[in-house]
């Protein structure tokens, strides 16, 4: 018998962060991804070269389409840029078009959402109707429509990725709420005495983050790859910024798919690699703050 | 002697959590006689639902294992049976009703299907045959317009007819012996009473041999001739139900006797057993009952107490053995 | 023992008690909830939880209220907190009607009445640890803060039997029973004058909820409180009471003194209640005074008196008319129409 095993007091997140360290597989997500930020961060002390400059060779040509080698590892793109170093550089935009996308959607989300939750009635009818409008438009679409009307960026398209992704959280937060709302402990505040404010953020909002930070994390996986789909499209990151997606963009030319595959194989592997882990990272959460789901 | 018709030896069954295997019922034996009615007393967390899935091979696996012990079921071990003829046993031979009877039956079937269900499996009727007969388990179990009800859905059920239609569910193929787990728990006393005086006229009518488990003292008393108490895993006490009642043994079947509020008796304050009962996890060393026992003795800290006649009772308690200190004194002082 | 009396809507004068010894009077308390149908919500019936209840605790005293699940006894609870918006009636607490309260007022008055739920493991915040969880109502009205208020937890924590180490602690690492004490600390810390118990010993293991009978039994004395106690076993409410209120398809069906009420039990359904109770005595049972059925919705409640569905002496007035709740003596209330009949 371990004893004193209990005397240390243990907050759900201690609890939910012991949990989770023993998943491998989430671990292994953290590492891949915590190692994909800070070479995004550090990106002009680990890039090679500069991501927007075409090279020029020994011979003062520019230096395109040229194999992997000790100079270029992963070989230069069409222009002769550094395929390696605009590989990082797209990190960048990647990851903060993912973040400030997810970023904007759960604000949106959780507020519509908690005003459904909590207040109900007409505030809830209206809401949620709004959200089954969105939920109708094919969103692809809608995202390609916009961007073009506002001119693609960067900017449009975090915003545009923001504004058609919260329809979920809405309703995930809506639905948490109702069901927080329920418990005895938020009827014994009122029963105190406390105002609504108290209890929406000391008694609703703590008890309802666990699910939020899930569905943010696993949400910033599908920003990503809505961003790397639009710009493959034309309409979202555009050239010579790099993104994963827009570097996708050079497989459509047939002799570089079929005969220059680092070009596209290596952004796709990005892609694939940072959604991955983000997704481990995600389900990870969920079964260490959720212990009632799928806990061995 | 008869022979029993279940005998369980030893039985052990544990759980796998995070923090190591926790054994969730840490030796249990009984017999279980033909047209007996035994209760099995406990609060909760005591093993005694698991003991119950155990003999119906119930226990989800992973995380839960029958670590050890028989479960003697007419001289053969139901443990050593393969799950295809466990499935046969289950609802036909021995079968189970639960506390909750809307969670135990399936709200996408009328409880008419569910019903004949039962027969079609074990006794291989045609649809038609077995509609008749889920009709007349449905009167037998006293639900008024029983051929009406058989269409019925089970939300469409009060709570009372909702355990009737479990109960005739297991009773469908005459099961030798019924294991009630919390049968009246989630009914109030009136609904209560009505299930306890159904559950015993309907032994009467077929000589069911029932295993009545429950947390409810007064139940124990009405329905149950034998009884045995558990407490954290373990049977402390086994005892004819005069017996427990007039002469508890063990200082928790006492105590809790003493927990009870009386209806028709008065008292300023409840006796108690102070402190909580311990967790699994983390079981006291020697008798496990000694944190809450205000008889304790040095001894009990120190090895777990064996098994001991007493008078007609057998409990798990040093104060009914040979090494109880001063034990002469304390039967001669007042 | 404490006073063991107290009466109906009207007060009778032979006790020179006025009417300020009342802390809680209820009259002709409704709630209804209504059920809503179609495309414009149109009201379509309504759900009768509670409907017309009277009744009165004086300070001190244990009112234990008793009935079976759908009865309305917890709505009654909620409502008389307004924790529901009652539909009518008069909720009087210490001489003020406190339907009539402004949202302001009703928060001061909060203090001076709480609720302890049945659910241990509902009403308690996972996210807090124990000493917030006691500390709020202390937050929430301004009364302590910093050393003030740690001192006035700590003190809670002992009087509720939980030690001073335990305030750091969350709730998860409590049993059902130490929950419950945290729960009542809580209530207790504003000191409160009238407390609800809602269920708030059923879902306890015997062994724990005598434990935390006998705390409130202590803490009433110490205190000075006056309980409504709800709860659906007879047993435990005629324990802790002292008088016992039974309720029945939203209605009161007797009030009487706990001991009057076992003894000589008047309403056919408190008989029923009383014998239906398994006794923890072999062959103790008394006759056998068996209800048959179900109780009826209270979406639609039998017309006349609301138990002649199950009655066992129903006569066809019963079908017709509903029984007033009258004194049959020594402050005895009684709603059936057999009795009165008797008594004259």
């Amino acid at each position: 018998m371990k004893k004193g095993h209990k005397q240390k007091s243990q907050s759900f997140y201690a609890l939910a962060f012991r949990r989770f360290k023993k998943n491998k597989l989430a671990l292994w997500g953290v590492f891949v991804l915590l190692s994909l930020i800070a070479s995004a961060i550090f990106a002009p002390l680990i890039a090679p070269y500069d991501p927007y400059m075409s090279v020029r060779n020994d011979k003062g040509m520019l230096d395109i389409l040229s194999p992997p080698s000790s100079a270029h590892f992963l070989g230069t793109d069409s222009v002769g840029r550094d395929v390696a170093s605009r590989l990082i550089y797209a990190g960048r935009v990647s990851l903060s078009v993912g973040v400030v996308a997810v970023s904007i959607s759960i604000v949106i989300g959780t507020v519509l959402g908690s005003l459904a939750g909590f207040f109900g009635r007409w505030v809830d009818s209206v809401i949620m109707r709004g959200v089954d409008v969105v939920i109708c438009f094919p969103v692809l679409f809608l995202i390609i429509t916009i961007s073009t009307l506002l001119k693609p960026s960067i900017y449009t398209t975090m915003i545009v990725i923001g504004l058609v992704s919260w329809t979920n959280t809405a309703r995930l937060v809506r639905g948490e709420i109702l069901k927080v709302r329920e418990f005895e402990f938020v009827e014994s505040s009122r029963a105190l005495g406390a105002r609504n404010g108290r209890i929406i953020f000391r008694h609703i909002l703590p008890n309802i983050m666990a699910p939020i930070v899930v569905q943010a994390t696993l949400q910033t996986a599908q920003a990503i790859l809505i961003e790397a789909s639009l710009s493959f499209l034309g309409v979202g990151v555009q050239q010579p910024i790099p993104s994963w997606g827009n570097m996708l963009n050079e497989a459509m030319s047939l002799t570089i798919l079929a005969f220059k595959p680092m070009i596209w194989f290596s952004p796709g592997i990005a892609i694939v690699i940072t959604v991955l882990s983000i997704n481990f990272i995600g389900d990870g959460l969920r079964d260490a703050l959720d212990p009632k789901l799928g806990n061995n | 002697m008869r022979e029993p018709v279940l005998e369980v030896k030893g039985l052990e069954t544990v759980f796998k959590t995070e923090e190591g295997s926790v054994p969730a019922v840490n030796g249990l034996d009984f017999s279980l006689y033909e047209g007996e009615t035994l209760g099995i007393v406990g609060e909760s967390g005591c093993g005694k639902s698991v003991a119950a899935l155990s003999i119906m091979g119930l226990i989800p696996s992973p995380p839960g294992r029958v670590a050890a012990g028989q479960i003697m079921y007419r001289g053969e071990d139901l443990l050593g049976f393969s799950e295809e003829r466990m499935r046969r046993i289950r609802g036909n031979q021995i079968s189970m009703i639960f506390q909750e009877p809307m969670t135990a039956l399936n709200p996408v079937y009328t409880v008419g299907n569910q019903i004949e269900e039962t027969f079609r499996q074990h006794r291989n009727m045609s649809k038609q045959e077995a509609f008749q007969k889920s009709v007349q388990m449905l009167e037998l179990v006293g639900i008024p317009l029983p051929e009406q009800r058989a269409g019925e859905y089970p939300h469409q059920l009060s709570g009372g007819m909702r355990q009737r239609v479990m109960i005739a569910m297991a009773l469908a193929c005459r099961p030798d012996v019924l294991i009630a787990d919390e049968p009246t728990t989630a009914l109030d006393v009136t609904i209560q009473a009505q299930i306890l005086n159904l559950m015993k006229d309907l032994k009467k009518q077929f000589g069911t041999t029932i295993m009545l488990i429950t947390h409810d003292l007064g139940v124990v008393a009405e329905t149950a001739a034998n009884v045995i108490v558990m407490y954290a895993g373990e049977a402390v006490e086994y005892a004819g139900v005069e017996d427990l009642f007039n002469a508890p043994r063990h200082p928790y079947t006492e105590g809790l006797l003493g927990s009870i509020p009386k209806i028709d008796e008065s008292c300023e304050m409840l006796t108690t057993i102070e402190g909580v009962v311990p967790s699994l996890m983390d079981m006291p060393e020697g008798c496990r009952f000694h944190p809450r026992c205000h008889y304790k003795k040095e001894l009990c800290t120190q090895k777990a107490p064996p098994l001991v006649e007493s008078g007609a009772s057998r409990v798990k308690c040093f104060k009914y053995t040979d090494q109880w200190p001063h034990r002469n004194r304390r039967t001669i002082s007042p | 023992m404490l006073q063991i009396y107290g009466s109906m809507a009207t007060p009778e004068p032979e006790n020179d008690k006025p009417m300020t010894d009342k802390i809680l009077e209820v009259i002709d308390l409704k709630k209804y909830f209504p059920i809503k149908q179609g495309v414009f919500s149109r009201t379509v019936n309504n759900v009768k939880a509670v409907d017309g209840v009277d009744f009165s605790i004086i300070p001190g005293e244990t009112l234990g209220l008793v009935g079976e699940s759908g009865c309305g006894k917890t709505t009654l609870g909620r409502t008389i907190l307004r924790l529901q918006e009652p539909t009518a009636g008069k909720i009087i607490f210490e001489n003020q009607d406190i339907c009539k309260l402004n949202n302001a007022d009703m928060r001061i008055l909060r203090r001076e009445m709480q609720i302890i739920f049945q659910d241990p493991y509902g009403s308690l915040n996972p996210r807090m640890t124990v000493g917030d969880i006691i500390g709020e109502p202390f937050d929430i009205h301004g009364l302590a803060a910093g050393e003030k208020r740690q001192v006035n937890v700590h003190e809670l924590l002992e009087v509720v039997g939980l030690k001073a180490d335990h305030i750091t602690r969350y709730p998860h690492e409590f049993s059902g029973g130490q929950r419950q004490r945290i729960v009542i600390a809580r209530g207790l810390a504003l000191r409160p004058k009238l407390i609800i118990c809602d269920e708030s010993v059923s879902a306890l293991d015997v062994s724990i909820q005598a434990q935390i009978l006998n705390l409130l039994k202590t803490l009433q004395k110490q205190f000075n409180l006056t309980y409504l106690f709800i709860a659906h076993d007879l047993s435990v409410v005629k324990h802790i009471s002292d008088r016992i209120a039974v309720m029945y398809l939203g209605k009161l069906v007797e009030i009487a003194r706990k001991d009057e009420l076992y003894n000589s039990p008047c309403h056919p359904y408190t008989k029923a209640l009383l014998s239906a109770i398994p006794i923890p005595r072999p062959g103790a049972r008394k006759s056998d005074f068996l209800l048959e059925g179900d109780v009826p919705s209270p979406v639609d409640p039998p017309h006349g008196c609301r138990f002649h569905t199950r009655c066992p002496v129903m006569e066809d007035l019963c079908r017709q008319t509903a029984p007033e709740l009258v004194d049959i003596g020594d402050r005895h209330f009684c709603a059936c129409h057999k009795q009165k009949a008797a008594g004259h």
